[in-house]
């Protein structure tokens, strides 16, 4: 013990130990107390298992005795080794090579089936084997690879019959029999496997799954990134095969049934001939009779080129479209502003090429593998065909009778408007247009409205030889009603204007630019619409009020929000020139404030009373906007209208319906104009000879665009289907107006709106509550308008089928449908 | 006994005495934890686990094998199988019974509860009294008791003398942290600090906390688990009733993550060549009309009789590796197969006769290890056990570890088997050097430990651990010696005598691959 006092320095690994026997140590004992000093090692073990009962009674056993004795060991659970029939499954002939066995790279890979017979399935095979011809391995390997071709869903029987090799009789036997084990089977395969690593993360704790990949850095980083690479390269090779088995696959198919048509033609051929049907009448009759029996399915394809072509026109106008590929593509640019050319010249083609496709031609050819477009193999129906078109059934197709002109090349320039190196003189006015602030009010002269950030308008300003001319532009001179009311067929917009102007003026006439202009010479211009005339114009407010979220949305794809100049009124730019002279008294409110507003409001309440009384009155005169000059009466006769022909026309506009229903009437049946502007006038001017409209729509070529009654009219065009959900509209202070079956979303939700001025946001919906109330209190139509909504809401659903290219061209042209 | 269960609900977690027989065949009523019940045919089954015995005697028992009369309940938060305090992995239980158990029982605790030695008791100083009433109401969200509320103003509890704050636990620790001893509750609050939280993770050595809630994929090297993230009641419980292998049985000891519709399975057939798991002998005979397999699918690297060593790439063979695996799991208990097999090497041990190359044993190695492990999984299949294989295996290790001239030692946790052979192993081959030693020059012979390294390739901790074990090392007179008692000699001498299985290194065709260069494992 008192040897402890001085401290053992360590343990030098590097140290030579002498070695000693005990017996020739003899005072050894004496310095055992401080052999303490070389630190314990662990054992390595875990600390509670250390302490295991068996284990130290193991220890200590050894310690004391020096080694084991047999009835102190640990203890663990017993194994026999007494297998019976081990003899007779394990084969007993095997000698030993001579050589170190030494494996052979790939030797291992054998083509044997992973799964194996049991008991069930041997009863399986023994009875099929009664019928057919199999073996147990062959019934493997069928299961085999029934199982490790089924991922998450299970392989079905034409895929089977594709994996398989057999015949397909027995496919099927084995199929459904390993359809039916799979069911049964809880596991999810029947070739047991261990629990995989699941993609999401969400294995980490399945005590189940073992042998995840590992994909963290390893020790050996070297290379790593190129294994990985290249692992994924032979994922997607192997992909890319398996794709081209399955495309050449289908490609077998195809040119089967090909092979099949030939075989059929042939042989109907030879029947003709058999009959002497030389002229084909027998082949008429039969085809005729097969009519009957069934109903000609009418391909999609044919049915929208019918309508595309009666349409066009303004198809092509508004789409602006190049029907050809030669159009330069500068061209486009202007197209736009020239659309109504067309319109308006009718049906005036221009001579020249007719270009004839060669499909049109190729009818009844046999398409080849080559000439055939690739979509084809892998859609059949048309409407996988139509997410593959980006046009969609819009696409540009021919038509059988049809004869298609080519672009003229040489009119190609020359337009005012164009720039002068295609020959024009890029007039201004053609660019700018004249533009008048409504607070100072002054006239600027030329300019051009961009919308800016956030919404803003800017007024691009540009100099004339006769600025001075303009700034001494009185606008009030240009508010008296004009000359004479435009035609119905130019009340579209004022571009529609200008350009149908410029096309039934001559174009080329420089006196109009070059010579000097004087003020009562422009004023006559821009009264006679001749040049456009963009005054910022401030909404009257029953307007706003019962603006429409249509009118946000026309707001919208007619880029027109706030002008900067008119106080952050949302202004009418194309219709402003023709609406100002009707809403003269309107147009003087220009910048108002919030006292002003209020007063307004009163008035308007008035107002409206005043219409709705009117409207009553006038619910069956066939009045059209021409006639009535005041807005106000715009108003409430457009309303009333709305509701009359919402009375009127249920049942007229079913006859109507199906009368369109070929024509270019689809359009009209349970669809709203795509812009509201545009192809709404279009549409009624169409359909307007027709004896089966009703009255309404021609008010509708005079109804504002811009006024509430937009909607109105856009709805009686809708047949009356815009109706019902327009007076929920009214009704709910957030709207969602489905018009038609083609679901235009026009959600306003109250006090949310952006583009309206913020003051007036939630006043506006609950004006139009009112006037929804005020309706239904006043009118005593709308009651009957609502009982005949449900009929007439069954219209656009029967002629959903038809009208679906309509729709899908309306959704084409409004972009903006979401207003909020 | 049979009346008092159907009388008393036994649930998991309770504890109480289990008949089961000794290697004597003699009755014992060890402690046993009750993990899980099942009931088969109208009998009630009970899976125990012996206390302070190895898991791999766990087993299901009837109930009249129970002693109703010492039953203990378990705590209300035994029943998630978490760590209370150091007890590891076995379950908690009544540790703290005055406050859950009622006093009638009370008397009963102290009976059967042998406390382990290393369990609940704080190392707090005098004050773990007052600490631990201070932090019971603070964690406990609504105060159970009224009389405690005067103790919960106290803010700090201190503990080593170091204050510690207390901060009122995220809701998800509550549990957590109301089932721990006192000292691992401290230890729950300190991470609960809000900005060590989320991103606490233990350390190393805290190997209880390092399961609480959070899965954590085990570390990527080596194939050993000493943490506790697979302690789940699934992962305790053995799952595979029964083996057939070849002519053996074997009675699976841990559980092994065969595919889960195989483990209903009364027997789990394996293919004796290639380990294939099949579900019925009906598959396996199909199974060995195609499988022409007579020996590990690998290079045989060593044979010397009927032993033969066959190397096995984890990477290039995994089928073979993974079905090896999977049944090495059955019989090593931290065994992890949380990863693929790809960095490692496996040499199996086979015997041969007639009917082909029989697999004995195998241990498993990296290919690169960056903590000189040679090995990494060690084992002889149950059959084959206790008849010397086990050293076999490991001079083997040694020997391919003297091939690569390294020092190597096998990967931790051992297992109690596992230290028992090692230190056999390396016993026998430490003496056996220090017994050749002759004198030098009529001089004291003397080694070095790092030369007793070098010849054995045990690494140098393992060689000083041995020494110590064996009570070798002295320190005499300034300096340390090793001396060589007579006991000690007398048992070497006859040890050796039995070992006749030995590995000859000239029968060993091995040249060791740089991996490393490979950029592959």
């Amino acid at each position: 013990m008192s040897k402890l006092s001085f401290r053992a320095r360590a343990l030098d690994a590097s140290k030579p130990l002498p070695v000693f026997r005990c017996e020739d140590l003899p005072d050894l004992h004496e310095y055992a107390s401080i052999n303490r000093a070389v630190p314990q090692m662990p054992t390595g073990m875990e600390k509670e298992e250390e302490s295991e009962h068996h284990l130290q009674r193991a220890i200590s056993a050894q310690q004391v005795y020096g080694e084991k004795r047999d009835n102190m060991v640990i203890p663990v659970p017993e194994a026999e080794s007494n297998i019976t029939y081990y003899d007779s499954i394990y084969p007993g002939d095997y000698k030993m090579p001579k050589q170190l066995i030494h494996i052979q790279p790939f030797s291992l890979d054998t083509e044997q089936p992973d799964y194996d017979l049991d008991l069930e399935d041997e009863v399986f095979v023994n009875k099929l084997k009664k019928k057919m011809d199999i073996s147990y391995l062959q019934f493997e390997e069928m299961i085999d690879r029934l199982e490790k071709g089924s991922g998450q869903q299970l392989v079905s029987l034409p895929e089977a019959k594709l994996l398989l090799k057999e015949d397909d009789e027995l496919i099927k036997e084995v199929f459904d029999y390993w359809s039916r084990k799979r069911k049964n089977s809880k596991a999810n395969s029947l070739i047991p496997t261990v629990k995989q690593e699941k993609r999401d993360g969400s294995s980490t704790n399945d005590p189940y799954v073992a042998f995840r990949r590992r994909t963290e850095k390893m020790q050996t980083r070297k290379n790593r990134k190129n294994d990985e690479a290249s692992y994924e390269k032979m994922l997607k090779l192997r992909r890319d095969l398996s794709r081209a088995v399955t495309i050449l696959e289908m490609i077998k198919r195809r040119e089967k049934s090909k092979r099949e048509l030939l075989h059929l033609t042939l042989e109907i051929f030879e029947k003709r001939n058999v009959m002497s049907d030389f002229g084909g009448e027998v082949m008429a009759e039969v085809l005729a009779e097969r009519a009957l029996v069934r109903p000609q399915i009418i391909p999609l394809v044919p049915l929208t080129n019918q309508y595309r072509h009666q349409d066009h026109m303004d198809l092509k106008d508004y789409k602006s479209k190049p029907e050809k590929m030669e159009i330069p593509r500068q061209k486009r640019k202007y197209e736009k502003k020239q659309k109504v050319l067309p319109l308006s010249s009718g049906s005036s083609h221009h001579s020249g090429p007719v270009v004839f496709n060669a499909k049109d031609l190729n009818q009844y050819d046999f398409p080849s593998s080559d000439d055939e477009p690739f979509s084809q193999l892998h859609s059949g129906s048309s409407e996988a065909e139509e997410e593959n078109d980006p046009d969609g059934a819009y696409a540009f197709r021919r038509k059988a009778g049809c004869q298609y002109y080519a672009a003229r090349q040489d009119q190609a320039g020359g337009w005012p408007w164009s720039g002068p190196w295609e020959g024009g003189l890029a007039e201004d006015r053609f660019r700018y247009s004249l533009t008048t602030l409504t607070v100072p009010r002054r006239c600027l002269g030329m300019a051009r409205r961009r919308v800016g950030r956030g919404g803003r308008v800017l007024l691009d300003r540009a100099y004339t030889d006769y600025d001075n001319v303009f700034h001494g532009l009185d606008p009030e001179m240009l508010d008296l009603p004009p000359p004479a009311s435009p035609p119905a067929s130019f009340a579209s917009t004022s571009e529609t204007n200008t350009s149908v102007r410029s096309s039934s003026s001559p174009f080329k006439d420089p006196v109009s630019s070059s010579s000097s202009l004087d003020l009562s010479q422009i004023l006559l211009n821009i009264k006679s619409c001749r040049w456009r005339h963009f005054r910022p114009r401030t909404l009257p407010l029953h307007e706003l009020d019962e603006a429409h979220p249509l009118f946000r949305r026309l707001s919208r794809v007619l880029k027109r929000p706030r002008s900067a100049s008119a106080g952050g009124r949302p202004c009418a730019w194309e219709v402003s020139d023709k609406q100002s002279n009707k809403s003269c008294d309107l147009s003087l409110f220009s910048a108002f404030t919030a006292e002003q507003y209020q007063q307004h409001q009163e008035e308007l309440a008035l107002m409206h009373k005043q219409q709705l009384e009117q409207a009553q009155l006038q619910q069956h005169a066939n009045s059209t906007a021409n006639s009535t000059k005041s807005l106000a009466n715009m108003l409430d006769q457009a309303s009333a209208q709305f509701a009359a022909s919402a009375v009127v026309t249920a049942d007229q506009l079913l006859a109507l319906k199906t009368k369109d229903d070929l024509g270019p009437g689809g359009g009209v049946n349970g669809v709203i104009p795509p812009s509201g502007v545009y192809k709404g006038l279009h549409l009624s001017s169409t359909t307007s000879p027709s004896p089966a409209t009703p009255a309404p729509p021609t008010t509708t070529l005079t109804s504002t665009l811009l006024h509430p009654s937009t909607t109105t009219s856009a709805a009686r065009n809708n047949n009356g289907t815009a109706h019902p959900a327009n007076t929920t509209t009214n009704a709910t202070a957030t709207t969602q107006v489905l018009l038609g079956n083609n679901s235009l979303r026009l959600g306003v939700p109250a006090g949310k709106r952006i583009h309206a001025p913020r003051t007036l946001g939630a006043t506006m919906s609950t004006s139009a509550l009112k006037l929804a109330h005020a309706a239904t209190a006043n009118c005593q139509k709308p009651k009957v308008a609502t009982a005949s909504a449900s009929p007439l809401d069954m219209v656009p659903r029967e002629t959903r089928e038809q009208d679906k290219p309509a729709l899908n061209s309306l959704s084409e042209n409004t972009v903006a449908m979401e207003v909020t | 006994m049979a009346d008092n269960c159907s009388s008393v609900e036994i649930v998991e977690g309770c504890r109480l005495p289990v008949l089961r027989k000794n290697q004597e065949h003699e009755d014992e009523w060890p402690l046993a934890e009750i993990l899980s019940l099942k009931e088969v045919s109208g009998r009630k089954l009970f899976y125990v686990h012996y206390i302070d015995f190895n898991k791999r005697l766990d087993e299901w028992v009837t109930a009249d094998r129970l002693d109703m009369k010492k039953l203990q309940f378990p705590k209300k938060e035994a029943k998630t199988p978490t760590k209370n305090g150091l007890s590891g992995s076995r379950p908690s239980s009544p540790e703290r019974p005055e406050r859950e158990v009622v006093p009638k029982r009370k008397e009963v605790v102290p009976l059967v509860t042998p406390v382990p030695p290393a369990t609940p008791v704080p190392a707090l100083p005098s004050s773990t009294e007052t600490s631990q009433a201070a932090v019971f109401p603070v964690v406990r969200e609504p105060p159970p008791f009224k009389a405690r509320e005067d103790l919960e103003p106290i803010p700090t509890v201190t503990t080593n003398g170091t204050a510690r704050r207390l901060i009122p636990p995220q809701p998800g620790r509550k549990r957590k942290a109301n089932c721990g001893g006192p000292d691992e509750m401290i230890k729950v609050l300190q991470y609960n600090k809000p900005q060590s939280a989320a991103v606490f993770l233990p350390p190393p050595e805290d190997s209880q906390d390092s399961s609480d809630g959070i899965p954590t994929a085990p570390r990527m090297t080596g194939s050993l688990v000493s943490d506790r993230s697979h302690d789940d009641i699934i992962t305790r419980m053995k799952n595979i009733e029964c083996i057939e292998l070849g002519r053996h049985r074997l009675k699976p000891w841990y559980f092994s993550p065969y595919p889960q519709e195989l483990t209903t399975l009364p027997i789990l057939y394996l293919c004796e060549f290639c380990l294939k798991y099949l579900k019925s002998l009906k598959c396996l005979q199909r199974h060995l009309t195609k499988c022409n397999l007579r020996h590990p699918p690998g290079n045989e690297i060593y044979r010397k009789g009927t032993i033969s060593f066959f190397e096995i790439d984890g990477r290039k063979n995994k089928n073979y590796s993974q079905n090896l695996c999977l049944l090495a799991k059955c019989f090593l208990d931290h065994k992890t197969l949380y990863y693929d097999t790809d960095p490692f090497l496996f040499y199996v041990m086979t015997e041969y006769d007639s009917k082909g190359f029989h697999i004995v044993g195998y241990f498993s190695k990296e290919k690169e290890s960056t903590e000189d492990y040679n090995v990494a999984c060690i084992l002889t299949l149950p059959p084959y056990q206790r008849r010397g294989y086990g050293k076999l295996l490991i001079e083997f290790s040694y020997e391919l570890s003297k091939v690569e001239g390294k020092t190597g030692t096998p990967e931790k946790p051992l297992s109690d088997l596992g230290l028992l052979s090692y230190r056999s192993y390396w016993s026998q081959t430490i003496l056996e050097i220090l017994m050749d030693l002759k004198p030098d020059n009529g001089e004291r012979p003397q080694i070095t430990i790092n030369e007793i390294s070098e010849i054995t390739s045990v690494k140098k901790e393992d060689v000083i651990s041995t020494l110590q074990y064996l009570n070798l090392i002295n320190y005499y007179k300034g300096q340390y010696i090793l001396t060589l008692s007579e006991e000690i000699v007398d048992g070497h001498e006859k040890a050796m005598q039995k070992r006749h299985l030995r590995i000859d290194p000239k029968c060993l065709h091995f040249t060791p691959k740089d991996w490393s260069k490979r950029g592959k494992w």
